[in-house]
């Protein structure tokens, strides 16, 4: 039954289904057929929305559309374009170094994608990237929000295993910042072989660097107010976020005076619409899952597949690759709720460090995060540049690939994750 | 007809006291009966998606078929149990078992089975006491402007407010990083249920034991279900119920009833100021919060109040 | 004329509008907590809820205005006449979903009136918040209905 309800959602996301409602359906009848008890479904959809972590989206989506419809996007690129334009993909390294800078602030991938897409997405296409390479880019380089930390993935694994959430942050440090590295590769690549992102001829800016600067300086200061109110104690990520909402709101009205009244509506409509989207996809997936999990169809393949080995490498590898399938499926927190129960004992047999394997685990959700065909960041930055899923399919693969090799290094050394913990004596 | 498997529901980890109490119940009936009810547990809320006020709907309405639940989580569906949420209500543990083992404790049984729900037993999950980051609370005047994270019922609400705290209402996950990140000062918890084993030194450097709320546990099971199984199974259900919730019981009182006291021992030596309130300082609290009982008590009904009052009494 | 513009446009007035509340109340715990030191936090509880309210317009818009998330690489190799009959039935699907979760939400709602549930915050009855789901929900099926009408026609 289990497998046939998973075949209908895949039939249903391939012809063409909205993406919740091809989650929606086979999770409503998996519930009826089980006997979970239908009375559930209108309670749980509701409480997979009205979370508190949750509430940043629609603040950091409608703060992204301010920024980027106020003029000040503009001013960046070209800030940007004068810094690093010269070199191909210059504004994709960027991208990355601003992603994994912004999850020092966000504790969610599609939230981090959200904030960054909506300024850099735009950007990016001005300068000749693809809407589909932009897309990608983005959705991968802000997967590193859920390893960087804070984090609220390494917050929710922490409470299923009795894991300390302080040390879990600190090791999500450097494995936060390999990630963000091993995404350089591809993006520099693909962007050369494409040539993306070089300054087209006849066009030489005359600008000074001092003057773009000076332009784009209350712009650039919008990511340090929220970080450095973040990482002063001072904001919660919601709070950063409704501070970015009317930091870019006085932006746009009083120091640049290039919002009107109509145009902030429609970014108030524009904004609720995208948030919506988001939202719709992590109610039906989170029903689908929670429907999954709680009938035991997950249990029974993860039981089977533990049976495999008793060398601890290849028990590892088979764990990593039963995520990185159920990350192609369904969400990071979902997962930590089916399969940790499975894996805690395992993880005793063997004497790994439930530290070390909660960023293992986290890092390859990470990837799981921006790898369709179910990837949570992709929709928003698909959404975002406007395009259909599938023109990132091309540019996101190189960046998958780049950052399983980063998880295989941080799986192999766990001292790379042990290491900032140990230091603050946090173990 | 038998189900397969049932489902029992918790909100907290199969590691705290309170979800080992709901697997040890599961083992004891499926040892007892041979297997023929076999009981699987859901932990952290699963079953309601998170939502820990759900359950007593879900329960009902049959999804969970047996809870170990906090009368907390129930309390914003059933107003009467809110008469364990009133502040400084119940001085010690002698005046909880006074209450829930007597009149009271019968009354109550009576209300949810008119719910739909069948009381076996009782638990506990430990009276609540604060912790927080700033600075030790010996006097109301202490709470003032303290932002504390209480779990999801406005009468911890309401009674925050009277002691002049800034009360907010956040899952534990969120609220692990609002400590860390310092933008929440303080929370309260059983200290053996929940705040040693989460470690809360590791946020927190202040305790006060204040024995403000009393968090009891009820094992319930849904009428319907305990009607469908037989007169020997039912016994065996019930017996089972006591045993688990009382060894649950037991094990949270561990070292927080004098002269044995070392649990505030444990919260000491990783470097916690723990101090420890007499009646005299617990009355000045209870004074603040006069108009909590104004607002509370009728909504949890005069009678309840009245009965649960008169057998507290009864152990002075 | 007020009365037609709001037929089509009515949940992305109620959508900017809630977003808008919603920002503001986030703001004033902001600025109350570190400017007045006055309690309001428990107000979260607002914010939490309507974002429900917001995904539930938002939803709707989004199916009026085709802006939903779907897979379209398989469709787009069907012919024209497939494709369109292929549409219809999701469209379908998609209405009985949440005709099936309005009523749901319904239920669920007389279910909270009779236990008198209240909200874990502010001690609101809890129904006014579900109150989302069977509005919002109609308003989706409408929607949904609407534009699989629109597209026909385009189609002719
Ligand atoms: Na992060
Ligand atoms: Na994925």
């Amino acid at each position: 039954m289990g497998v046939l309800l998973f075949l209908l959602f895949f039939i249903l996301l391939l012809a063409g289904t909205p993406i919740a409602i091809a989650f929606g359906i086979p999770s409503f009848l998996l519930i009826w057929y089980g006997d979970l008890g239908v009375p559930v479904i209108a309670p749980n959809f509701f409480a997979g929305i009205a979370k508190f972590p949750l509430l940043a989206i629609p603040l950091f989506v409608l703060a992204g559309y301010i920024l980027e419809r106020c003029g000040i996007s503009g001013r960046i690129i070209h800030f940007a374009n004068l810094l690093v334009g010269r070199r191909r993909g210059g504004l994709a390294i960027v991208a990355i170094g601003v992603c994994v800078f912004f999850g020092g602030v966000s504790g969610s991938g599609p939230a981090d994608s959200a904030a960054i897409g909506a300024i850099l997405i735009p950007a990016m296409y001005a300068q000749g990237y693809s809407r589909g390479y932009s897309a990608a880019l983005i959705a991968a380089a802000g997967s590193t929000a859920i390893i960087v930390p804070p984090s609220i993935a390494l917050i929710i694994y922490g409470a299923i295993t009795s894991t300390s959430v302080p040390a879990l942050f600190a090791a999500g440090a450097v494995p936060g910042f390999l990630a963000g590295i091993s995404l350089l590769l591809p993006a520099i690549l693909i962007a050369r072989k494409e040539g993306y992102g070089s300054p087209r001829e006849g066009e030489q800016d005359k600008t000074s660097l001092l003057t773009a600067f000076r332009e784009a300086f209350w712009g650039l200061l919008a990511p340090i107010i929220i970080l450095g109110g973040l990482y002063g104690g001072i904001f919660t990520p919601t709070e950063a976020a409704v501070v970015a909402v009317f930091y870019s709101l006085l932006l746009g009205t009083v120091i640049y005076r290039s919002l009107t009244l109509k145009t902030i509506y429609t970014i108030l409509v524009d904004a609720s619409e995208t948030s919506a989207v988001v939202m719709l996809i992590v109610a039906f997936a989170g029903l689908f899952s929670w429907a999954g999990s709680t009938i035991g169809i997950l249990d029974s393949l993860a039981v089977n597949l533990m049976a495999v080995s008793d060398n601890q490498w290849i028990v590892l590898l088979v764990i990593n690759l039963l995520i990185f399938i159920g990350g192609m499926l369904i969400d990071a927190i979902s997962i930590f709720y089916i399969f940790l129960p499975i894996f805690m004992p395992i993880i005793q047999h063997f004497g790994w460090d439930p530290v070390w394997f909660g960023v293992v685990m986290t890092l390859n959700l990470a990837i799981g995060q921006f790898t369709p065909p179910v990837a949570v960041n992709l929709y928003v930055t698909t959404q975002l540049a406007d395009i259909r899923l599938e023109e990132t399919f091309r540019a996101v693969w190189p960046m998958v690939l780049a950052m399983a090799a980063a998880l295989v290094v941080v799986a192999l050394f766990p001292s790379l994750s042990l290491v900032i913990p140990d230091f603050f004596g946090l173990m | 007809a038998y189900k397969k498997e049932y489902k029992m529901s918790v909100v907290v980890g199969p590691k705290l006291p309170w979800g080992a109490g709901a697997t040890k119940f599961t083992e004891l009936v499926r040892e007892k009966t041979g297997g023929r009810i076999n009981i699987k547990v859901y932990t952290s809320s699963s079953l309601m998606a998170g939502k820990q006020t759900n359950e007593f709907l879900i329960h009902r309405q049959g999804v969970a078929d047996f809870c170990f639940a906090s009368t907390i989580n129930w309390s914003t569906t059933i107003k009467p149990l809110n008469l364990f949420n009133l502040p400084f209500f119940f001085p010690d543990y002698k005046a909880l078992d006074a209450v829930t083992q007597g009149e009271t404790g019968k009354k109550i049984a009576l209300l949810l089975k008119k719910k739909g729900v069948t009381l076996l037993a009782w638990g506990e999950n430990g009276f609540r006491e604060i912790t927080n980051s700033k600075h030790a609370i010996t006097k109301p005047e202490d709470m003032k402007g303290l932002k504390i994270r209480v779990v999801g019922t406005p009468l911890f609400i309401d009674t925050m407010k009277a002691l002049g705290a800034n009360p907010v209402n956040m899952n534990w996950g969120d609220a692990q990083v609002a400590f860390q990140q310092g933008v929440v000062d303080g929370q309260e918890n059983p200290v053996v249920g929940v705040e040693i084993p989460v470690k809360i030194w590791q946020f927190h450097k202040y305790a006060t034991i204040w024995h403000y709320v009393i968090d009891p546990l009820m094992l319930t099971v849904n009428n319907k279900v305990m009607e469908s199984f037989s007169a020997e199974d039912q016994k065996i259900i019930q017996e089972a119920a006591l045993e688990a919730a009382g060894e649950q019981l037991t094990t949270v009182r561990k070292g927080l009833i004098a002269p044995d006291l070392s649990a505030l021992k444990i919260l000491e030596n990783n470097g916690m100021k723990v101090t420890v309130l007499d009646q005299a300082m617990r009355n000045s609290f209870k004074s603040k919060t006069l108009g909590v009982y104004q607002k509370w008590v009728p909504k949890i009904g005069e009678e309840l109040v009245k009965s649960a009052e008169q057998a507290i009494a009864a152990t002075r | 004329m007020v009365f037609r513009w709001l037929a089509d446009h009515l949940e992305e007035l109620l959508g900017a509008t809630l977003l808008t509340l919603m920002a503001i109340l986030a703001l004033a715990n902001v600025v109350t907590r570190y400017i007045f030191h006055f309690p309001l936090a428990f107000t979260e509880e607002i914010e939490v809820n309507a974002l429900v309210w917001l995904t539930l317009f938002g939803t709707s818009m989004a199916f009026r205005r085709r802006h939903h998330l779907r897979m379209l690489f398989f469709q787009d190799r069907l012919p024209d006449k497939m494709k369109t009959v292929l549409n219809l039935g999701i469209s379908l699907l998609g209405a009985s979903l949440f005709i099936t979760l309005g009523y749901l939400g319904y239920l669920q709602i007389l279910e909270e009136k009779i236990l008198e549930i209240t909200s874990e915050s502010l001690d609101l009855p809890q129904w006014i918040y579900t109150l989302c789901i069977p509005i919002g929900c109609a308003l989706i099926v409408f929607r949904i209905l609407q534009a699989a009408v629109v597209e026909l026609k385009e189609k002719n």
